[in-house]
């Protein structure tokens, strides 16, 4: 058989396989035969570049750690919706994506010496000022990098920085623009007003309206399922015995903590907060910290300007005063400024998820070794609750075996010396005592095995400490609810929204006979407005839908005052305005200097973002 | 066929073979050789050539970003405007370039000298590569002839560019040309339809400029 092989294998037929498979490697190599056995798609891809599965795995773990971190001690894992984050994640690939692309068809480059130079200049992976491979790579594999991967991310991110920093830096503000704004901004405006208010008691609502807003709604008006239940709750606090701890216990605790205590700085310190919202975005509110610190720096009293300006309003009042506290307490960035101060020292803006702080140091302590004596009340309670956990186990198992077991509570509370607790009645929206506060409980409460099959439910852990088991004392089904079971809430919508409808007329009514050039008194003798002059567009004094509407108006001409409404939460503002004075364009070199380096920036931003958009939006995407 | 031919015949005819194609085999090899040493040194050249134009291209960065803070400091404008020229003679096809012209207006007008900042915006704009990118500089020179005073200017060239890119702030500053040549309704009908476009974020200004131009409505 061998011969006969060998003769074929050299006829023309097998030399021209043998030909093909060896054009076929040498032309495509082996990722042709690979690839057709690994045909799964990449997540997405953008111009024909994908979006490789590791880039999103690698992604979806870093953003979801922020949003861990975010949620700070009580997080949830459970709680991020993957889909969701997949989604966000993809989208922010997908942006940084055609950036990177922009940036190389721009002909951007980043020479691995470059690359290198960043990351031996990185902070973070310095030892005394000096790069420190070891700390290089813990940091990296703390953050779940490889060094490859993290070269590959620091040229990427760099190439997109060169090309922002083009579009954003080059961004410049000239001296009449400035002006123009800076007039526009100082502007103000003479205005009056009077507001009229909706008055629900003096519209009529009669029987026969009331039905036919009940035949109309009739269907949504119907009381959700209900029920009440009696629990036994097994509470480890409860088990704990204080007085029957003995002396030697509470020594050979103290003994641990005295071998185990660190002497903790504590620092005493007042801030102020600057927040950022909608009036106000992270710029501008930087700016106004800075200012504030200037103001401090040049005298001005911390707790003062802290019980002008602070938006915590909890420790405002307080002139901003947080009194002792030790690390842990605070937010990273926050914390890391405070215990950076020297005493008597204010601190330059800090950036927090809040917004802006200005920290001031007052004092420091450090904490001491505490007596037996100071700590034996602590170290009693201590060792109880230790010692409460073994009772509080072996309950825990004996409470399931009896509520298994049994068609009540009975059992249960007789044998662990439990009291039978119930409920008021609660939906599945929950309710606000101790089992229709906690989700799991109330899942149970409605379980086809509590609920219909009336069984005990399975013991349910509130927290570490807490577990109970309910059973269904009654239960309510759904029904409709009668006319007269509603009737007060129909009838109050009803004069709601008929005396909307009246104060709406009256405006108008109001409004036109205002342009026609009556005088307010004329109308109703006993309206009058509320005048106010000089208005800037800023005035927190007025309600800013006044003032918002005053500065949309048309300027009056002379003498003749202009008219406008607007409505505010339940009544009608009428804005009259009587003049606009247009601002002052001088500005000093400083203010010029500062205010174009603001605009510019602002507008750099902006342009920014244009250019981003409309790289996304003419990009070829696919998502698989 | 080949297989019934004798071990001398075999060797006699790769012989023969040799003397006719050698020369020519041996030419194709060193021909292939220079081709693929060549594409590397010019691979190579290219790299060096761009990661050049980069390293010049960040040092401008740095040198725009301090003259931010500083914008007075005579010697450190010098630097910029050394490292522009540098990128604009040597590495004048690469993206580089163009955006060093356009951080380098911005450095001018700081300094107060518009017509500097014009001729970069220029340069700019006839080198760029990406029509993006001329858009830009052609947004920003139309803001230089306003500035200058040249308003009917900055409306021609803003009219005239059919812009693509960047409509929000064509709109808006079309809405400044037609202010300053004080033809309000114009300049009411671009700042809409530039708030039609805008992101949020660019509102707030240019829902300023519009406000101020209202229109009554009993009148």
């Amino acid at each position: 058989m061998l011969q006969t092989i060998r003769e074929n294998s050299q006829g023309i037929i097998a030399k021209g396989i043998v030909g093909l498979i060896v054009l076929t490697f040498a032309l495509w190599g082996v990722e042709s035969l690979v690839s057709l056995t690994n045909k799964e798609p990449a997540p997405a891809e953008v111009n024909g570049e994908d979006i490789t599965k590791q880039e999103l795995f690698q992604g979806m773990e870093l953003q979801r750690r922020q949003l861990l971190a975010q949620m700070g001690e009580n997080a949830d894992p459970s709680a991020i919706d993957e889909n969701m984050l997949r989604q966000m994640v993809i989208e922010s690939l997908i942006s940084r994506k055609v950036l990177l692309q922009s940036a190389k068809d721009m002909g951007f480059h980043l020479s691995d010496q470059m690359v290198d130079q960043i990351i031996v200049s990185t902070p973070q992976f310095q030892v005394d000022g000096k790069f420190d491979r070891d700390q290089y790579e813990a940091v990296l594999r703390s953050a779940g990098f490889t060094p490859l991967m993290y070269r590959d991310l620091i040229r990427k991110e760099k190439l997109i920085q060169q090309a922002q920093a083009g579009y954003v830096l080059s961004e410049f503000a000239t001296t009449e623009e400035l002006k123009r704004l800076i007039a526009l901004d100082r502007q103000t405006r003479d205005l009056a007003y009077v507001t009229l208010k909706a008055d629900p008691e003096a519209v009529n609502v009669t029987e026969d309206e009331i039905q036919a807003e009940y035949d109309a709604q009739a269907a949504s008006m119907v009381t959700q399922e209900q029920v009440a239940v009696d629990y036994v709750l097994l509470d480890r606090a409860a088990l704990a015995k204080p007085e029957q701890v003995t002396e030697a216990d509470i020594k050979a605790a103290y003994d641990q903590m005295v071998a185990g205590f660190k002497s903790e700085e504590e620092r005493s310190a007042r801030h102020i907060l600057i927040d950022i919202n909608s009036d106000r975005d992270a710029d501008a509110a930087l700016r106004r910290a800075r200012e504030l610190r200037d103001e401090i720096e040049s005298g001005a009293d911390f707790a003062e300007v802290a019980k002008r300006e602070s938006a915590d309003l909890g420790s405002a009042q307080e002139g901003g005063e947080l009194g002792f506290n030790g690390r842990g307490v605070f937010v990273e960035p926050f914390e890391d400024a405070l215990f950076a101060l020297k005493k008597g020292e204010v601190s330059e803006p800090v950036r927090t998820e809040f917004g802006y702080h200005l920290i001031k140091l007052e004092d420091v302590k450090e904490t001491e070794v505490p007596t037996l004596a100071e700590a034996e009340a602590d170290l009693r309670e201590q060792v109880a609750q230790a010692n409460a956990e073994q009772d509080y186990v072996a309950a825990l198992e004996r409470l399931s075996d009896l509520a298994f077991s049994s068609n009540d509570l009975q059992a249960a509370s007789e044998e662990l010396g439990l009291k039978i607790r119930s409920t008021d009645f609660f939906s599945r929206a929950g309710g606000s005592d101790l089992v229709s506060t906690s989700q799991k409980a109330i899942d149970a409460a409605f379980s086809d095995q509590v609920l219909n099959e009336r069984l005990n439910s399975d013991p349910i852990e509130l927290d570490s400490g807490r577990t109970l088991v309910l059973h269904v004392r009654d239960h309510k089904e759904p029904h409709q609810l009668a006319l007269d079971e509603v009737r007060d809430r129909l009838e109050a919508q009803l004069r709601g929204e008929k005396a909307a409808k009246a104060l709406n007329e009256k405006a108008d009514s109001w409004l036109a006979a205002l342009r026609e050039g009556r005088s307010l008194a004329d109308i109703d003798a006993t309206a009058s407005w509320e005048i106010v002059t000089g208005v800037e567009r800023g005035a927190q004094a007025l309600p800013s839908a006044v003032v918002r509407t005053a500065f949309s108006m048309p300027r009056p001409a002379e003498g003749v005052a202009r008219y406008d409404s607007v409505a505010m939460n339940g009544a009608r503002a009428i804005v009259a305005l009587n003049a606009v004075t247009d601002g002052s364009d001088e500005l000093s070199e400083d203010e010029q200097k500062s205010l174009s380096t603001v605009i510019a920036n602002q507008r750099g931003q902006q342009i920014y973002q244009m250019h981003s958009d409309a790289l996304r939006k003419s990009a070829e995407v696919e998502i698989n | 066929m080949a297989e019934l031919r004798t071990e001398e015949e075999q060797i006699e005819a790769i012989k023969n073979w040799w003397k006719e194609n050698g020369r020519s085999l041996l030419l194709a090899i060193a021909v292939a050789v220079a081709a693929v040493f060549g594409w590397q040194g010019w691979q190579k050249r290219q790299d060096a050539q761009a990661t050049n134009a980069s390293i010049t291209y960040q040092e401008l960065v740095d040198s725009a970003l301090a003259l931010r803070s500083a914008p007075d400091a005579g010697a450190q404008r010098a630097t910029a405007e050394h490292l522009s020229e540098t990128l604009k003679n040597d590495y004048s096809s690469s993206g580089y370039a163009v955006l060093g012209a356009l951080l380098m207006a911005k450095v001018n007008v700081d300094a107060s000298d518009l017509d500097k900042a014009l001729s970069e915006l220029v340069w700019a704009e006839e080198n760029a590569q990406e029509p993006e990118m001329k858009q830009l500089a052609q947004l920003r020179i139309a803001r230089i002839k306003l500035a200058q005073g040249d308003a009917a200017a900055a409306r021609d060239l803003l009219k005239s560019a059919n812009a693509t890119y960047f409509t929000a702030a064509y709109e808006e500053l079309l809405g400044d040309a037609f202010v300053a040549l004080g033809d309000v309704a114009q300049a009411r009908k671009a700042y809409d339809s530039a708030l039609s476009v805008a992101t949020p974020q660019a509102k707030a200004v240019l829902q300023m400029k519009r406000d101020d131009l209202a229109q009554g409505d009993e009148s």
